[in-house]
This record gives C-alpha cells, sequence and structure tokens, in this order.
C-alpha cells in the first residue's frame, strides 16, 4: 500500500504541482515537469506534457527577440520557462518514435530537424523527418506528411544538394492528384529554386510563368465552384507571384544568375554569436512577423558564420533571431533603411556586428531639473564621429518620441530648457471626429512639469553609420544601467494647462488667447496656441487657414524649433510662394546646425523643380537620395529627367538604382512605369511632346488642366506615371 | 486543412499588419492630412518616432487556435515574468519597478 502510493500517487502530485507552478510561472515548476516526465505517469498525461511545454511554441517562435530593420518582435515567454535543448532533445526523440500521430508530431520532426542542421548532423536532421512522414503514412494525414516531405526538399535545398532535392519534388509529385493544386503550387516554387541552379534563370522564369499560369487557371476554377470559400490568397499562389516578378526584373537588369549571401555574427570584441537565427528577408515579407514559410532562414554555427546559398536577386533585409541571454546589454545597430541588395554577383558578405549599449550618465534615475540650463552626459563612443538625442514623453497607453539634437559632437551638450519646451512631438488623438479629443500629455509635451521624461543617445561613425545606443534589452541588474527618466520642473503650470490637462481643451485654447493677448512676450501661451492650430486644422481636414497663420509666424520666429520654420516653408511652396519659401526654408537651415534632413532636401528640390531651377533641383534630389534609403522623391527627378529629353532607357535605369520604399502597402514601381511608358510610346508620334506638355503642367501645379488631361487621354501608361507623381 | 492553415496565416499577417499600423497611425495624425504618404510626411521628417511596439508573437498558437474555429485571444500561458517598454528599452517589469524605487531612495 505504502509502496502504492510511492510510486503512483506521488508523480500524480508531482504533476499536479508542476503544472500549478509552471502557470504561476515559478522556477520550480520546470524541475518538477522534468521530474513528473521521468515518473510513471500514464503515456497519454506524459504526451500532454511533452505538447504543452515543448512544443507548444511551434518552430517559428524559436528565438526570443527578431530584430530587423523594419521591426521587432519579442516573445514573452521567460527564460526559466524555457527548456533547454538538452532537457527537451529525449523527450522529443520519444516522442518522434512512439508519440501519438497528430499535428504535434510535425513540429517534433521539424524540431529535432533544426536541431541537427545546426549540429551539422545533416543524415540525422533528414532522418527525422522521414520517420515523422512515415510514422504518418497509414493515417488522414496526408497534409502533415506533405508538409514534412517540403522541409525535407527545403532542407538539400539549402545545403545546395540540387540532385536530392530533384528526386524528392519528383517522388512528391507522383502522390499528389489534379486536385491537389496547392501542393502543386508549392511543390513548383521548390522546384524552380532547383531550375535557377541547375539551368539558370531564363529557363526558371519560363517554367514558373508555366506553372503561375496552371495555378491561376485551377484556382479560378475552385473559387467558381466555391465561391463562398473565397477567404483570401494562398501562400502558394503569392509565392510563384513573387518568384515570377524577382526572376523578371533579374532578367530585365541582365543578372547572370544566383548569389551566395554569407557572412558572420560577432560582438564587437570579436567572439562570435553562436546559435542566432539568420532570416533574409524578402522585400514583401518584411512587414509581417517572421515566419516559416519564408525561404531563407539560418541559424549561425559556432564561429557565428552563415551561408545562404542560391539567393535570387531582389532586395531583402537581414533580420536577427536571438535569444535574451544574446542579445541582453547589447545592441544590433541596424536602421530602418538598411538592405541587401542582391544583384546576381557571385557572393555578398554580410558582417553583423553586435556592440554594447552606451551608458547615459545625466539626467537619469527620474532626476527633477530645475535650472534653466539643462546637461545631458553620456558615455564616449570609441569611433563615434557624433551623436544624435532623442527624447520621449510617456503617455497612458506607452511613449512617443523625437529627435531633439542631431550631429552632436562630443559626449556632452548643455541647452536651455526652453528648447525643450520648444520641442514637440506628435499628436495623439483618442477620437478621429472631435479635434478636442487630443491629448493634453501629448501637447503639453515638454513644457508638464508633472510628466516623466526619457532620453536616448545613439552613436554614429563618420559615414553616418550608426555604431551603438543607449536603447535596448535591459535585463539583468548588470545591464539595466541608469534608467533614462527625468522632469522637468523649471516652469510652473498656468492656469490655462491646467485647464487643459483637465481635458477643457476649448476653454484652455481661448485662456492661452487671452493671456497671449495681454501679454504679447508670453511665449508658453502663443506655443500652445499654435500647438492646438495644428490640432484643429489636422482634425478638421483643413490645411492652416489665413486665420492661424499670423500666430505661427510670430511662433516661428520666436520659435527655436526647426521644425516649425519648416512648416512655413512648405506652406508657402503649397502657396507657391517662393519669396517667403525660400526666407523659411533658410531659417529652417539655421536652426537645424546648417543641414538639412534627407526628407527636407526632397520637398525642397521639388521646390526648385517648380520653380524651373531644374540643375539644382536635380543636384539637390541627388543628395536627398544619396542619405535617404526610402529613395521618397525618386518619382520627381524622374519626371525631371523625362522632361529634359533624357531617353527612357537611362532613367529607368536610375529607377532601378533607387527604387522608392516609403511604405511596403503603397509603393510605387517606377521602373515598370516607365518600361511600360517606353512600350506605349513605339504607338504614338509626338509623345515625348505630350510628355513634356503635361509634365509642364504639374511643375506648374496647374491642376484644373492636368486633371482635364487625365480624364480625356488615349494613353494609359502615360495617365499612370502622372498619377503617381500626384501621389508623392 | 492546409490550404485552411495557409488561408488564416495569410489573414493573420493582413491582421498583425493592420495592428501595427494603427498604433502608428493614432499617433501620425499631424499636422497636414493630405494622404496616408503624406501622413507620414512628418514621420519620414524624423519629427515623430514611435518605438517599436513589440508584437507579442502568438503566431503559431493563434494559427493553430484559428484553425479550430475559435475566437481570437491573447495567449497568456506561461508568462511569468512582463516584459515592459519604458524610455525606449525593454525591462522586466518587475526588476524595473525595483529599481525605480531603489534609486529613488
Amino acid at each position: 500500500m505504502v509502496l502504492l502510493t510511492a510510486l503512483l500517487i506521488q508523480p500524480q502530485v508531482n504533476l499536479l504541482l508542476g503544472e500549478r507552478q509552471m502557470a504561476k510561472g515559478e522556477a520550480g515548476g520546470k524541475e518538477n515537469v522534468l521530474q513528473a516526465l521521468e515518473s510513471p505517469i500514464f503515456p497519454n498525461q506524459k504526451w500532454s506534457l511533452i505538447k504543452r511545454y515543448m512544443l507548444d511554441d511551434g518552430i517559428s517562435n524559436r528565438f526570443d527577440v527578431y530584430v530587423g530593420p523594419s521591426s521587432t518582435q519579442v516573445n514573452n515567454q521567460s527564460l526559466e520557462m524555457r527548456f533547454t535543448w538538452e532537457e527537451k532533445f529525449p523527450y522529443l526523440q520519444k516522442y518522434l518514435e512512439s508519440g501519438p500521430i497528430d499535428s504535434y508530431l510535425t513540429t517534433t520532426a521539424k524540431q529535432l530537424s533544426f536541431y541537427f542542421q545546426r549540429e551539422g548532423q545533416l543524415e540525422k536532421a533528414d532522418e527525422a523527418l522521414r520517420q515523422a512522414s512515415e510514422r504518418y503514412a497509414d493515417s488522414q494525414y496526408s497534409s502533415n506528411m506533405f508538409e514534412l516531405e517540403s522541409e525535407r526538399i527545403k532542407m538539400f535545398l539549402k545545403h545546395a544538394d540540387f540532385e536530392t532535392a530533384r528526386s524528392l519534388i519528383d517522388k512528391a509529385k507522383e502522390k499528389l492528384t489534379n486536385e491537389d493544386f496547392q501542393q502543386i503550387g508549392a511543390l513548383a516554387r521548390l522546384e524552380a529554386e532547383v531550375i535557377i541552379n541547375e539551368r539558370g534563370l531564363d529557363k526558371a522564369l519560363d517554367f514558373t510563368e508555366k506553372e503561375l499560369e496552371e495555378y491561376q487557371q485551377k484556382y479560378a476554377e475552385e473559387q467558381r465552384q466555391f465561391p463562398n470559400q473565397n477567404e483570401g490568397r494562398p501562400v502558394a499562389l503569392e509565392q510563384l507571384e513573387s518568384l515570377k516578378q524577382h526572376l523578371e526584373s533579374a532578367v530585365n537588369q541582365n543578372s547572370r544568375g544566383i548569389t551566395t549571401v554569407k557572412g558572420k555574427v560577432v560582438r564587437s570584441d570579436g567572439k562570435p554569436v553562436a546559435n542566432a537565427g539568420v532570416f533574409l528577408r524578402e522585400e514583401q515579407s518584411i512587414h509581417h512577423s517572421v515566419v516559416e514559410d519564408e525561404p531563407y532562414q539560418l541559424v549561425t554555427d559556432k564561429e557565428g558564420k552563415f551561408e545562404f546559398n542560391g539567393v535570387i536577386p531582389g532586395s531583402y533585409q537581414l533580420y536577427l533571431g536571438l535569444n535574451f541571454d544574446q542579445i541582453d546589454g547589447w545592441t544590433w545597430p541596424v536602421q530602418y533603411d538598411d538592405w541587401v541588395e542582391v544583384g546576381g554577383q557571385e557572393s555578398e558578405t554580410l558582417e553583423v556586428i553586435l556592440y554594447p549599449l552606451l551608458e547615459l550618465y545625466e539626467p537619469v534615475n527620474q532626476e527633477a531639473v530645475t535650472t534653466e540650463k539643462v546637461k545631458f552626459a553620456w558615455e564616449e563612443v570609441d569611433g563615434a564621429a557624433y551623436y544624435n538625442l532623442h527624447l520621449g514623453i510617456d503617455l497612458e497607453s506607452g511613449s512617443i518620441g523625437t529627435v531633439f539634437k542631431e550631429n552632436v559632437i562630443g559626449n556632452e551638450l548643455t541647452v536651455s530648457v526652453e528648447e525643450l519646451y520648444d520641442q514637440s512631438t506628435g499628436i495623439v488623438f483618442e477620437d478621429t471626429e472631435d479635434w478636442s479629443n487630443v491629448d493634453p500629455i501629448s501637447i503639453l509635451a515638454f513644457t508638464n512639469t508633472e510628466n516623466r521624461f526619457s532620453w536616448s543617445v545613439r552613436a554614429f561613425d563618420k559615414n553616418g553609420k550608426m555604431i551603438t545606443q543607449s536603447n535596448g534589452y535591459r535585463l539583468d541588474e548588470d545591464t539595466i544601467g541608469n534608467l533614462p527618466f527625468f522632469y522637468l520642473k523649471e516652469r510652473e503650470m498656468t492656469e490655462a494647462d491646467r485647464l487643459f490637462l483637465d481635458k477643457n481643451v476649448e476653454q484652455a485654447y481661448q485662456q492661452y488667447k487671452e493671456d497671449y493677448e495681454n501679454d504679447p512676450n508670453d511665449r508658453h501661451s502663443l506655443r500652445m496656441i499654435n500647438r492646438l492650430i495644428g490640432a484643429e486644422a489636422s482634425q478638421r481636414g483643413r490645411t492652416r487657414d489665413e486665420m492661424a497663420l499670423p500666430y505661427l509666424k510670430k511662433w516661428a520666429e520666436l520659435s527655436s524649433s526647426p521644425e516649425t520654420a519648416f512648416d512655413l516653408a512648405r506652406y508657402y511652396s503649397e502657396k507657391r510662394a517662393w519669396k517667403e519659401y525660400h526666407y523659411w526654408y533658410n531659417r529652417y537651415i539655421e536652426l537645424n546646425g546648417g543641414r538639412a534632413s534627407d526628407y527636407v532636401l526632397g520637398v525642397h528640390a521639388t521646390a526648385l523643380m517648380k520653380q524651373g531651377e531644374f540643375a539644382q533641383a536635380k543636384q539637390v534630389f541627388m543628395e536627398s537620395l544619396e542619405s535617404d534609403g526610402g529613395n521618397r522623391f525618386i518619382g520627381n527627378l524622374l519626371a525631371l529627367e523625362l522632361y529634359e529629353g533624357e531617353p527612357f532607357e537611362v532613367v529607368g535605369k536610375l529607377a532601378g538604382k533607387y527604387p522608392e520604399r516609403v511604405s511596403s502597402l503603397e509603393d510605387m514601381d517606377w521602373q515598370r512605369i516607365i518600361q511600360d511608358m517606353s512600350i506605349e510610346k513605339r504607338k504614338f508620334t509626338d509623345y515625348e511632346k505630350e510628355l513634356q506638355q503635361v509634365l509642364q503642367l504639374y511643375f506648374d501645379d496647374d491642376h484644373d488642366r492636368l486633371n482635364k488631361w487625365l480624364e480625356t487621354t488615349n494613353k494609359p501608361q502615360l495617365k499612370q506615371f502622372l498619377m503617381a507623381l500626384k501621389e508623392i | 486543412m492546409k490550404q485552411q492553415k495557409e488561408v488564416i496565416k495569410k489573414q493573420l499577417n493582413d491582421e498583425l499588419n493592420h495592428v501595427k499600423f494603427t498604433q502608428h497611425q493614432k499617433v501620425l495624425n499631424r499636422t497636414h492630412p493630405v494622404s496616408v504618404k503624406g501622413k507620414l510626411a512628418a514621420f519620414w521628417n524624423k519629427e515623430i518616432e514611435i518605438p517599436l511596439i513589440p508584437v507579442f508573437a502568438t503566431l503559431s498558437l493563434l494559427v493553430f487556435s484559428l484553425g479550430l474555429g475559435m475566437e481570437h485571444k491573447q495567449q497568456t500561458y506561461s508568462t511569468s515574468r512582463e516584459l515592459v517598454e519604458a524610455g525606449g528599452n525593454m525591462y522586466w517589469k518587475d526588476e524595473l519597478e525595483r529599481v525605480v524605487v531603489l534609486r529613488e531612495n
């Protein structure tokens, strides 16, 4: 009886305890789960523990943090909860051999295969996938089987064993019928990769076009049969389309083949970062999180090395997958416009270096600043040519930040507190219908003596490349450092400020106006009037009306903020009042430390273009393009070049060199538009002349005549170009 | 099932994309509401920064639960310590709270 208790009941108690503690997230929970797994519990309990604690996070959540130019993604699963590979391995092996035949078996096999690949044991990696696939053979899980077979093919492709990949593709095809067109489409994507490697891009393009066509026919057929099942575009279709597009542009650019993208992930002291995930992500994938279906995924070896073979030409972004202990206290200084351009060169070598976070010295740890001067000081960084200072404001639902000073030389900066007060940030609305619903915290910004602020620093080398920053993962006692928070308590809140904080927006607005009328030297009221006018105009869908202008001009003269001067410059450029435009543009430059941001350069070049200063405009466009990875204003430069009679072919190449990357949702493919125009041109005489005439209308902002032309033209491609220009 | 899963994954991507977009949108409604690009202008000019709000990855879990026809829900299992973003840094919430109190004294 006693024995029975020890053997059967005790483990059950352990199991219960383990699960409870796991739910509470106590460190002991993991130990108890492992103990329970080793004790004689029922097999189905064992399998469900493995599923729940070792498999439920699938295979895509392999890392704590995914970081890249466009986004950061964090898995909020704490370290104590995570079973290490050594702990998991025997249980996953057991599951693979004798666990229940369900979809978790696929996850098990993929995890094991991933583990073996990382260890360089390809045979074992393949064996794990094959074994699971065979265990499915007699059941209804044919889609799982297909997934595993695809995984095997991908593995051999990854390791450049095209012969084996080809034979697996052929075998997988045999098992499919005509109705499995989704799977056929997915296989075609893989087969195309084999063809690229064996027979080149041209052949691969022919193949992809043919497969895509067949796929589209069957897809259309299915949609006709089941019209209500239309819930979204299938992945296979998207992948084939994207592949075709990539291959087309590669063939058009005469690139000869495919590229090996390789490199190393190391720390700045030279230590390699092993077992980091490396993801080479296609342009159309970067607006969502890293998913399993993306083709180029690897893990670094012991020396931190990675190598992608057979990368198809295109634009990519590099992402890393790291665990908290790898990133804690370190940063990968990646910038939002960092792209990897693969253009058919034989190989491309990338260097990924993690740097230690830089320390902030003052003001820190929630210190209250009460003086008229504020001194910022931070750690000096080796090789830094200059630093940028950023400020942040705590909001109820997070925080909002802004660049405060750029190109700061040396590791400290003293500013007058007024400069902080003048710094505006974004405006947060609760309700987009009612302008008086603005969030006072965001508009009061740094004049609010009650709110907590934060700051951060980024260090850059002489080429403008970021070296390191103060912001990052600070998870440990050793890495948490000084807290970047401070208060500004130099001024006192006015009555109007109080009204505003209490959300009596209209009343506060009137009070600010009254205060300003009583005292024309009341900087703060003038500042707040302008911010509120801006908010009102924005919410009501109007640009600044004439009523607001006198306040804005007064404020712009007083304010130390370059943004205010730029606001006015832009206002006058919309009005085509060029004299005033230049006055305020120059004032912006003066306040911004003698230089313009890449965005402002683009606006300025556009203004020059509209004034007919073509040579100067071109020069400024080029300056803007050189520093702006998004190539926001490329369309205008193309318009200018075409207007001046440059051949379509030359202008098309320029478009290819500087692709627009403003938002992945609505970027213009200028190269394609130009190409389409060059084909359309052949059908008309005087095409160039008409092009020049309508571009003149565009430069002159002659909206009436341009719209009339757009409505009546018989040249759809030229129309497309002008429509795209209007969107800039 | 496979096809269904793919469709769901696609939807989910769209949804994640949308989530990010609305977060940006909230702060991007600034002074020149002409077009989406117009709104992005302020962002582009680096006047405004939105801290990269971590999308807590529940992707595989969501795909799975959606596959069973369940409602969207945030998976909360095994989150013993909460990660928070503050001042542009990522902290463990309990550690941050401890240090804030410690440094104030």
